[in-house]
């Protein structure tokens, strides 16, 4: 009993010890890479976001609205930008670098499959983030035009923009990404059909509203008119 | 260029005409019920005052379709005999012509200037097309320091109700004075007189397509005389009664352009203004008499409610411009307003470095020009609400006293809009400079920038 313990315990020793041996090597250096790639990472960051001048981009940034849009609390410049999307790329690269050094089917197709999908990878983050950026534009854009028309729930009518718009930008980078495509779409136009289909109703109810007050109007032909906001001007 | 602008119907009549002293031109659209008066009144001034120039009168259509320019044709001095004193030796001539290009009243500008400087005019005057209080007196007044007495524009000065031009009394006029340094009082009058040399400086300039031109072009023609040193006087012209405005005309968006256009010139003209301070005041020609106003009603109530809806509702495209301070300011005056409120006062401070936010906010953020300047109309309409219930009173006089108080305000609070603006051309050049939103760009908050309500 004892000595079948100890083989089996021998056994179990030895294999650990002998995947160990074979694995310790590429984790070792695997690890050394990420370190590196780390250190470098934060080199890169910092060397870029002190010496990094852009000012065309930074001109862009703040004049888009782009960097307030990026992070709110306060404002992107091109020397952020840069480092950062630096610093993301040498990470991205060290963790893919690491693993390959492992060199089993599974880290080579987990390489594979993130090199083959980075370029619409980036592709789908700017369509998101070119829709978010446009939604926002648009829902402030009609905000401003809802108040000022003195028109009921203005930011109703905004968050409707902000969605339409920024839904489409979904659809069209779950398409680059190829991923849910036909429930994305058929989501979007479900949520569309139902906002034309609200937007309808609130008009015609609206239209029926202004047509009983025009009638009670032209039944009072001695009240006097209405006066208007701006005959100040 | 001349024939870019002018249609083949106006090259022939310059053919025709050769050179002309004087033009009057009367840009219009759809005035058929008013523009034979103005008509009349131009030409009834011409023969009265200047017999012995050669005068044109010009009509410059933006395609009306009730008759406009058929009236200009048919107008004619009635008992001319009974208002002119002397037959005047040369004819008046007048022409009806559509301008070309983009709709505006800076196209049809466009078409008189040219139309001026081909026929070498020494002096030239717009007037309105539906003015119903001018009478001859006015070309006399508009033409005459420019032909007589070397100024090259003559801006136009009225008697109005005290709730008339509210944008002039509570931004344009202000501003403009505090930033050029002279007091004309009303740069956005619409009736204005201008030097054959001013005319052809406008004509040089290649900003006539964009909205600056078009949409602000009084406010273009006054900044550019005042910016650029030409001598400018203003002329006392009694009282503006015009057609009632348009109820389904958008005037919400006059505020937008008219801002528009004064933030555009800073920005062109910032090296000329930044080195002014104070101001000084500009001649003023003509017998100065008091005149009976139409009294002009306004809701306010109804501009408080759509103040307090903006309140409710824009803070995000506030915080784009405004201070944190001043947008707290606002903010907390909105959201704790009752409907009707017995006492509401926007303190000058406020709403002065609050136009300097805009202004700072319009130049650094180009894409988001549009939603910024129609977000101020719920601010503007709260400063003119406030400016209505503090007036009641009031009689013209103490009125005045009022907006010269806001004038001396603007002129105070100028080196912290050069602060301001001059940090945002900064934040280019060296981005940790810049103010952050956190920390606003103004001075602390104190009792000066806070809205007094009362319920």
């Amino acid at each position: 009993m004892n000595a079948n313990f100890a083989r089996l315990w021998e056994q179990t020793m030895a294999r650990i010890s002998g995947e160990l041996a074979r694995a310790l090597p590429p984790l070792i250096v695997a690890l050394a890479i990420l370190a590196a790639a780390y250190l470098l990472a934060r080199l890169a960051h910092w060397v870029l976001l002190h010496n990094f001048r852009g000012r065309s981009f930074d001109r862009f940034l703040r004049q888009s609205g782009l960097g307030s849009f990026l992070w709110r609390p306060g404002r992107w410049r091109s020397a952020q930008v840069v480092a950062k999307a630096m610093q993301a790329a040498l990470l991205v690269g060290g963790a893919l670098t690491a693993l390959s050094v492992f060199d089993t089917s599974i880290t080579t197709r987990m390489v594979d499959a993130v090199l083959l999908m980075l370029p619409k990878l980036v592709i789908a983050s700017g369509l998101l983030l070119a829709g978010a950026w446009l939604s926002q534009f648009l829902a402030r854009a009609t905000l401003v035009w809802a108040v000022n028309e003195g028109l009921p729930y203005p930011r109703h009518w905004a968050t409707g923009v902000r969605v339409v718009v920024f839904g489409l930008a979904v659809v069209a980078a779950s398409d680059v990404l190829n991923f849910a495509r036909e429930a994305m779409l058929g989501t979007y136009l479900l949520l569309l059909f139902g906002l034309v289909l609200a937007l309808s109703l609130a008009a015609g109810l609206g239209a029926r509203d202004l047509l009983r007050r025009r009638l009670q109007e032209q039944s009072r032909p001695g009240e006097e008119e209405r006066e208007s906001l701006w005959n100040h001007l | 260029m001349a024939q870019a602008v002018l249609s083949d119907e106006a090259v022939r009549y310059l053919r025709d005409v050769g050179a002309a002293d004087i033009v009057i031109g009367i840009p219009s659209y759809n005035n058929a019920r008013t523009i034979a008066h103005v008509v009349k009144a131009a030409q009834a001034g011409l023969s009265q005052y200047f017999p012995q120039y050669r005068s044109v009168i010009v009509n410059s259509d933006g395609g009306s379709t009730d008759g406009t320019r058929e009236q200009v044709l048919k107008a004619e001095i009635e008992e001319s005999h009974l208002l002119l004193l002397s037959t005047p030796l040369l004819p008046v001539h007048r022409l009806a012509l559509p301008y070309h290009g983009i709709p505006g009243k800076g196209s049809a500008f466009r078409t008189i200037f040219t139309l001026a400087q081909e026929l070498r005019a020494q002096a030239c005057a717009v007037i309105d097309s539906d003015l119903r209080s001018i009478t001859p007196e006015w070309i006399s007044l508009l033409v005459r320091p420019l032909l007589h007495s070397g100024f090259d524009f003559a801006a136009p000065y009225y008697h109005r109700h005290k709730y008339d031009g509210t944008i002039t009394n509570s931004i344009v006029y202000p501003l403009t004075r505090a930033l050029y340094g002279q007091q004309v009082r009303q740069p956005i009058g619409g009736d204005f007189g201008i030097s054959g040399k001013l005319v052809a400086r406008y004509l040089e300039r290649e900003d006539w397509e964009t909205d600056v031109a078009r949409f602000g072009i009084d406010i273009w023609l006054t900044t550019i005389a005042l910016a650029e040193g030409y001598r400018v006087c203003q002329s006392f012209l009694g009282a503006k009664l015009h057609d009632a405005k348009d109820p389904g005309s958008d005037l919400s968006a006059m505020l937008h352009q008219v801002t528009g256009s004064v933030f555009q010139l800073m920005a062109e003209y910032e090296d000329r203004w930044q080195n002014i301070s104070g101001s000084r005041k500009v001649d003023l020609f003509g017998f100065r008499f008091d005149v009976g106003l139409e009294p002009i009603r306004v809701n306010v109530d109804r501009m408080i409610h759509s103040f307090v809806e903006g309140c409710r509702n824009l803070e995000e495209v506030w915080a784009l411009a405004l201070a944190p301070e001043r947008l707290k300011a606002w903010l907390s005056a909105g959201r704790g307003l009752p409907d009707q409120p017995s006492e509401f006062h926007v303190p000058d401070e406020l709403w002065v470095r609050s136009i300097h936010d805009f202004a700072c906010a319009y130049r650094s953020t180009p894409l988001g020009r549009g939603h910024l300047l129609r977000s101020l109309t719920p601010l503007y309409l709260a400063r003119v609400a406030s400016f209505v219930m503090e007036t009641r009173e009031d009689g013209a006089a103490e009125v005045e006293e009022k907006i010269e108080n806001l004038c001396l305000c603007f002129e105070r609070e100028k080196p912290g809009l050069i602060a301001k603006w001059n940090s945002t051309q900064n934040y280019e050049r060296h981005p940790a400079a810049a103010p952050s939103p956190e920390s606003g760009n103004g001075p602390a908050r104190s009792p000066e920038t806070e809205v007094e309500v009362k319920s």
